[in-house]
């Protein structure tokens, strides 16, 4: 091999693994880290104990109640955010996802969904501080993802695609989810905590 | 020189005011760099200082590494400012890592251009970069590494006594600047040995191996020789790490165990909790939190933060390219590289940088594991990251062999031009690439004009607070720097992170009620008592100055988030301070001075904390979002009684005094009153009322532009 062709191999090599390989492998080990987190959530807890044969600890049981509310008045302000939005603007914002900057804040991703603050510091940069009440809405959101739900809810501020009062409602909204997932957080070291001491126990540790 | 200025911008235009530096490395090499100045003035060379730990003492072997302070201390002695020194220092250990690794690089081809391919190589580092910007001028001096690998294969090329003497020589010295560098060369030339050995193989004893053999001996004598010379300094700089506890998996993997210590390197555990046990672990799972993950060697990105840093993408290039060219000419040096690389990660496999490992990681030790167990010595490199730095030599030296070999070949036409652009390229990395940390801001090191005010003051020790035993914040590693300025001796020291150290200031403070409501005054609520004798035993031990700030420099930086919180004292604790004593005796409107002299002699009690918390909607976001106004908006804060308002609140964009105001409503009455700003700072915030009825208080926005801030601790008092 001469060394034209070496150094010719060697650019392809460093292209190929910086420009492509390194990318993605980099990608694949954000999403396992996301994936990989084991919190004692509502869902992984419940499967739990719906596996234990004995008596469930009604303190436990409480904190499971009200982690399942918890959940779903998060996805009830979602609906509610997701109702004030007309489906053409819908259209034009899923269309501009593409232009939404990189996420910023770094939140606990086990405990609270990372486009929330995302979508507060946005509103706020772009509309300002003004809240204003959001109306309750029972019931889940349109079907998809939250996150999709959030990153539609992104794009439209971004783009300024939202009236000053529904932006206002929208940043009422952001709060008001972290604020419920903040109360989860708490539960759920809570929870974590119980049931380590329960498997200490039942080790004899 | 002119490749380090490029690389440090804009440092170097602003050389005499102020630094790349983080809240604890820089600022503690400042004060040791004027305080080495003093010595070398004074001609005074005993170990032990007061000026800082007043009055327990400090030892100045537990620095460890203090030859390049000791050039700084120098060259403040003959009258160089010390923040210019500093800077200087700095740009001539990135100069001089450029030249030891061209020297090597000039050694194994003879050929200047593809030394300057390794110079570039090693000197521009994702690595020297951060450590850099972290303040370790000690690390970033890491010229003599490849220097001494340069010296190795000059004494395996010909080996004679006066090469053996360059080789122990360069080795020996080595170790006053850096101790890890020392254990690093040792493994660097452990790792050529062992090369040498299985290129000859069974050919070992042949008469054709015997300039080898004579090398290989040589080499190990030298190894030898240079460690007994520098036993006499590894006794005293053992106090740097005095012992290092064992590792396991359980350790790294426990998310209470984390929690635990998390919450002591913090601050926030309360000192009379700490044991030597539990601060032994904190030593020990600093090993997990400074080895390489290997999302970080995939990415290889430039980045500001020393932990996530690696050789970097040039240097690995560099290398890739170097093993194309010069193929097998590479290996050796290439399996040095790989054998550091692996050692960098550390005791076991951290994918992703996850601050717990789980548990499929920990079943499958790596090689550091045994090494820090097993190996004498080794477990002082208890930072495995820093092992890159062999790497990085290993690529230079592989750098400047494929380089001459491309030149040679006479397939690069006008080589200077393509040399000059790498090196263009390599220096002005930061500026264009990664995380871009030059475009990030310096930190001011200019020094409060209070502080030449206090040195003024009348002879006693200085306790600045709150106080930590962690070195946690700008503002308490500043409190070490701003000792340069007002020379009192000081009890607080940025030092402790040694566990002996700390538990000889947990005994000392915990046995003064007074000393013991100093720590970590900001974050721990009443109720705070102080005994009046307390008060006057500190006077007795020589204490004077209080100082306690109103001002305190924002810390947002990317090793460990902000932590100015912890420096922010409440309405209670300035409250406390007011009844303990009297009227302070400076008061510039930023820091505040009082007089022990005049303290007020009573025991002191605060019961409960005198102000109420208000809330607010982004109280429950973790990490500290900003509120942003607009002309005329404004945040509801608290509507009831109150006769003052109190809080700390921080611009995040630039802004300046008026551009945000406290509204009161009372009675049909408005008022605003503007809130003192400061870009960068945290400002304490207390402004009477002045209303017997209901008030409503709310921020406005009164600036031109949008207003990003932050407010915490806002309160009222009743």
């Amino acid at each position: 091999m001469n060394m034209k062709v070496r150094l010719t191999l060697a650019s392809l090599s460093g292209m190929l693994w910086f420009g492509y390989g390194s990318p993605k492998v980099m990608d694949y080990i954000q999403q396992q880290r996301s994936l990989g987190v084991d919190a004692a959530s509502v869902d992984n807890v419940q499967d739990r104990l719906t596996e234990d044969t004995g008596d469930v600890d009604e303190e436990l049981a409480e904190m499971i109640n009200t982690l399942s509310e918890l959940k779903v008045k998060e996805e009830e302000r979602l609906s509610a955010m997701m109702a004030l939005v007309e489906r053409g603007a819908i259209t034009a914002a899923q269309a501009g996802l593409n232009d939404l900057p990189p996420p910023r804040y770094r939140m606990d991703h086990r405990f609270f969904e990372p486009l929330v603050p995302e979508l507060t510091a946005m509103v706020m940069e772009t509309y300002g501080y003004a809240v204003a009440p959001l109306a309750e809405i029972a019931g889940p959101p349109p079907p998809g993802e939250r996150s999709d739900h959030l990153g539609i809810l992104l794009s439209l501020v971004h783009h300024r695609l939202l009236s000053d009062e529904h932006a206002a409602q929208i940043l009422q909204g952001s709060f008001d989810m972290n604020a419920l997932q903040a109360k989860r957080m708490a539960i759920e070291i809570a929870l974590r905590k119980a049931i380590t001491e329960e498997d200490n126990e039942d080790s004899g540790l | 020189m002119l490749g380090a200025v490029l690389f440090l911008w804009p440092m170097p235009a602003e050389i005499s005011e102020k630094i790349w530096g983080d809240r604890f490395d820089a600022w503690t090499t400042l004060w040791l760099i004027e305080h080495l100045g003093d010595r070398i003035s004074t001609w005074n060379w005993t170990p032990e200082t007061t000026e800082i730990l007043y009055p327990l003492g400090y030892n100045l072997w537990s620095f460890g590494h203090i030859a390049l302070q000791m050039i700084g201390g120098a060259m403040v002695a003959i009258g160089i400012p010390l923040v210019v020194t500093y800077n200087l220092l700095l740009i001539f250990a990135i100069g001089t890592s450029g030249l030891g690794a061209h020297a090597l690089g000039r050694e194994l081809t003879q050929s200047h251009l593809a030394g300057v391919v390794a110079g570039v190589t090693f000197a521009t580092t994702p690595y020297l970069y951060a450590e850099a910007r972290a303040g370790c001028i000690e690390l970033v001096f890491a010229g003599l590494l490849p220097l001494y690998a340069c010296t190795l294969v000059r004494l395996m090329r010909k080996p004679d006594w006066r090469r053996f003497g360059w080789a122990t020589a360069c080795l020996a010295i080595i170790g006053p600047f850096n101790w890890y560098y020392t254990l690093f060369a040792g493994v660097l030339a452990l790792g050529f040995v062992a090369w040498q050995l299985i290129e000859i193989g069974p050919q070992f004893r042949h008469p054709s191996s015997a300039t080898r053999r004579r090398g290989i001996g040589m080499l190990l004598g030298s190894l030898v020789l240079a460690g007994v010379l520098n036993t006499p300094l590894i006794l005293e700089a053992r106090r740097e790490t005095p012992s290092r506890p064992s590792i396991s998996a359980e350790l790294f993997s426990s998310a209470t165990i984390f929690d635990e210590i998390q919450a002591i390197s913090d601050g926030s555990t309360p000192i009379e909790e700490l044991t030597e046990d539990t601060l032994k672990q904190v030593d020990a799972i600093q090993v997990h939190f400074n080895s390489t993950s290997l999302g970080s060697l995939i990415d290889a990105r430039f980045v500001a933060n020393p932990l996530n840093s690696t050789p970097g993408r040039l240097a690995y290039l560099v290398g890739l390219f170097s093993l194309f060219a010069a193929g097998r000419r590479t290996w050796g040096w290439l399996a040095i590289a790989v054998g550091a690389t692996v050692l960098s990660l550390g005791p076991y496999l951290n994918v992703s940088g996850a601050l717990t490992l789980n548990s499929e990681a920990t079943h499958w030790p790596l090689p550091y594991y045994w090494a820090h167990e097993n190996i004498p010595f080794f477990s002082k490199a208890y930072r495995p990251y820093r092992l890159s730095v062999i790497v990085s030599t290993s690529l230079a030296a592989m750098g400047a062999i494929g380089a001459a070999a491309a030149l040679r070949s006479g397939v690069v036409r006008v080589p200077a031009v393509w040399v000059t652009l790498l090196v263009v390229l390599g220096f002005s990395q930061p500026h264009w690439t990664g995380e871009k940390p030059g475009n990030q801001p310096l930190a001011d090191a200019r020094i409060e004009p209070i502080y030449t005010v206090l040195a003024a003051l009348e002879p006693g020790a200085v306790i600045e607070l709150p106080l930590h035993y962690q070195p946690i914040s700008t503002a308490n590693a500043r409190s070490q720097y701003v000792q340069t300025k007002h020379k009192h001796p000081i009890l607080n020291s940025n030092q402790l992170i040694r566990w002996p150290d700390l538990l000889r200031f947990q005994e000392f403070v915990t046995s003064n009620s007074a000393l013991h409501t100093f720590v970590n005054l900001s974050r721990t609520k009443p109720p705070y008592v102080v005994d009046a004798g307390d008060i006057t035993a500190l006077g007795e031990l020589g204490f004077r100055w209080v100082v306690a700030h109103k001002q305190v420099p924002a810390d947002a930086i990317e090793l460990t988030g902000d932590m100015a919180h912890a420096d922010l004292l409440g309405p209670s604790a300035w409250a406390l301070l007011e009844q303990m004593f009297g009227a302070p005796v400076l008061d510039d409107g930023n820091s505040v001075v009082w007089d022990m002299h005049e303290a007020t002699g009573e025991r002191i009690e605060i019961k409960a904390s005198i102000a109420e918390p208000i809330s607010l909607d982004l109280d429950s976001f973790p990490d500290n979002l900003p509120l942003v106004l607009k002309n005329g908006q404004k945040i509801p804060l608290f509507e009831g009684h109150a006769t003052r308002f109190t809080a700390w609140v921080k611009p995040i964009t630039e802004a300046s005094t008026g551009d945000l105001h406290l509204r009161i409503e009372d009675d049909g009455v408005v008022r605003e009153l503007e809130l003192p700003l400061l870009s960068g700072h945290w400002r304490y915030v207390s402004i009477p009322i002045e209303s017997q009825g209901n008030t409503r208080l709310s921020l406005v926005g009164r600036g031109e532009k949008l207003l990003h801030f932050e407010l915490v601790a806002a309160s009222v008092i009743p």
